[in-house]
């Protein structure tokens, strides 16, 4: 696979405080990859280093085949796409108004608003006003905005913070088709049930240091609890080891039909970084 | 330097001005003192019309020029859609000639307007247009640099007041405060209006060198602040 973003050793501090520390990192062409972390982590302070909007302090950084003093070339602009959380809209203009202006600044051909609003499904809306529109909606535009020029990767920081689940359910749908598309994502995130949901592999970042670093599955199968779960047929849930002394118990309960479910304890995202880190994923 | 993005940035400026009542009354200043001035005074030589419509020129540049600029550039960072402009592939010239295009029709619209109350226009010499664009840069590069420096819309009025006292009626304070103080006299006769009003009556070069080094100062004063910007963003 082709590693589209490259961190080597990669730090980052202000005066005192150390934002990142030491991060060894490779982000492969076409994955959705979910930096995990709370608040302060240093998540916001990755993607400004991978965006341009920040120099690291020491190591390496590689994003499409450019080094960090490439960051801020239109070639290098161009191929990227950022939607952060303090990312815009013009107000006083239309939905319409406000692609345009980003078509343009890309050099986008203008079939693409169509092709976006679309894709969010605001085509409707194209000509109200975004001062008109409900939070949801403009996160939507935000959305557009970003990948209006069709971009490489896309960053985005924490984009479905505050919106309620049906308007963040339309942004990951969106940004699975993206992905679809061979859009590859970079996504920050402290909600576990989006990087569950969306991500290839995520990477938990705990005071700037990246701590655990897999597919979201495996890593909830790595701090599983090694017991099994039997539902009676009568609803009686029994705990059991998963060790092979047990295995006959187990037996008999198929044997004698008594087993209505039979699971395993899978852990959440969330629980998986309580344990590795010690710390609520939300803190 | 891309037209495409530069044009971009024009064409959603100038819809953005049509929309916002604060940048479209800014012009009334001058219109008024140039009406004031055009009922009051009989201008019978070049000098005794040479002052006054340098004084509108100095206060349109301030009041108009100036104020725009911060207004726009306050509202782009307090709106957050600064960030948009810095992460596209638009560089820092594509922004500043398309934030200032806008500006400057606005401004010369304006100063056409007095003139026509007034009924005269400077007299178009090297020497005077070539103050007039240097001082017209000096305030577009002060405005833009005060816009991204305050960093709210609410902050410029803060600003403008002592923009348009100090660098819009130098002249005045210069008539005003000479005879009981030296000093002000002196640093009055350096502020870049009473340069430029001295400058063309007395065809003095110098101040043409004077009224340079000022646009300089705005001008770092304005990467300044966009590097700032830059980084907070």
């Amino acid at each position: 696979m082709e590693a589209i973003i490259t961190l080597k050793n990669v730090k980052k501090s202000y005066k005192q405080t150390v934002a990142l520390d030491g991060i060894n990192l490779d982000i492969y062409r076409g994955e959705i990859f979910g930096l995990l972390g709370p608040s302060g982590a240093g998540k916001t302070t990755m993607i400004k280093l991978l965006t341009g909007q920040l120099r690291s302090t020491a190591g390496e950084i590689e994003v499409l085949g450019m080094k960090e003093r490439a960051f801020q070339r239109a070639s290098f602009r161009a191929r990227i796409g950022v939607l952060t959380d303090n990312s815009a809209l013009y107000e006083r203009l239309t939905v319409y108004d406000n692609l345009k202006l980003f078509c343009k600044l890309y050099d986008a051909p203008l079939r693409r608003i169509d092709e976006v609003l679309q894709f969010i499904n605001l085509k409707k809306e194209a000509k109200k006003r975004v001062s008109k529109l409900s939070k949801g909606m403009k996160q939507r535009v935000l959305l557009a905005k970003a990948f209006i020029h069709e971009p490489e990767i896309l960053f985005l920081d924490e984009p479905t913070s505050a919106l309620d689940p049906g308007n963040r359910a339309h942004i990951h749908q969106g940004l699975r088709k993206l992905n679809e598309k061979g859009t590859t994502i970079f996504l920050n995130t402290h909600d576990m049930e989006e990087a569950t949901e969306l991500c290839h592999r995520v990477a938990f970042l705990h005071e700037g240091k990246i701590v655990e670093l897999n597919e979201p599955d495996e890593l909830r199968h790595k701090y599983a609890a090694d017991v099994f779960h039997i539902e009676t047929v009568d609803g009686k849930w029994i705990t059991m080891a998963n060790e092979p002394k047990n295995a006959q118990h187990i037996a008999s309960f198929i044997a004698d039909r008594n087993v209505k479910t039979m699971q395993t304890d899978l852990p959440s995202l969330g629980e998986v970084f309580l344990q590795v880190t010690g710390k609520e994923l939300m803190q | 330097m891309n037209f495409q993005r530069i044009y971009a940035i024009v064409e959603k400026d100038v819809k953005e001005f049509m929309k916002n009542p604060m940048l479209y009354f800014l012009p009334f200043t001058s219109i008024i003192l140039a009406f004031m001035y055009a009922r009051l005074s009989t201008f019978d030589n070049i000098e005794s019309i040479s002052f006054p419509l340098f004084i509108i020129v100095g206060i349109t540049f301030a009041t108009v020029t100036a104020n725009a600029m911060m207004i726009l550039m306050a509202e782009e960072h307090e709106k957050e859609t600064l960030q948009g402009l810095i992460l596209s592939p638009a560089s820092f010239i594509d922004l500043l000639i398309g934030k200032s295009i806008v500006v400057t029709f606005f401004t010369i619209v304006t100063l056409l307007i007095a003139f026509f109350i007034m009924g005269a226009a400077p007299e178009l010499t090297f020497f005077s247009v070539s103050s007039l664009f240097l001082l017209f840069l000096f305030f577009l590069f002060l405005g833009i640099g005060v816009g991204l420096f305050v960093q709210t819309v609410g902050m410029t009025t803060a600003y403008s007041l002592p923009i348009l006292i100090i660098f819009g009626f130098s002249p005045f304070i210069q008539l005003i405060l000479a005879n009981d103080y030296e000093v002000v006299e002196t640093v009055a006769s350096y502020l870049p209006l009473t340069l430029l009003i001295d400058g063309t009556l007395s065809d003095r070069m110098i101040n043409v060198l004077w009224l340079f080094i000022w646009t300089v100062a705005a001008a770092i004063f304005m990467i300044v602040c966009f590097q700032q910007t830059k980084q907070e963003e």
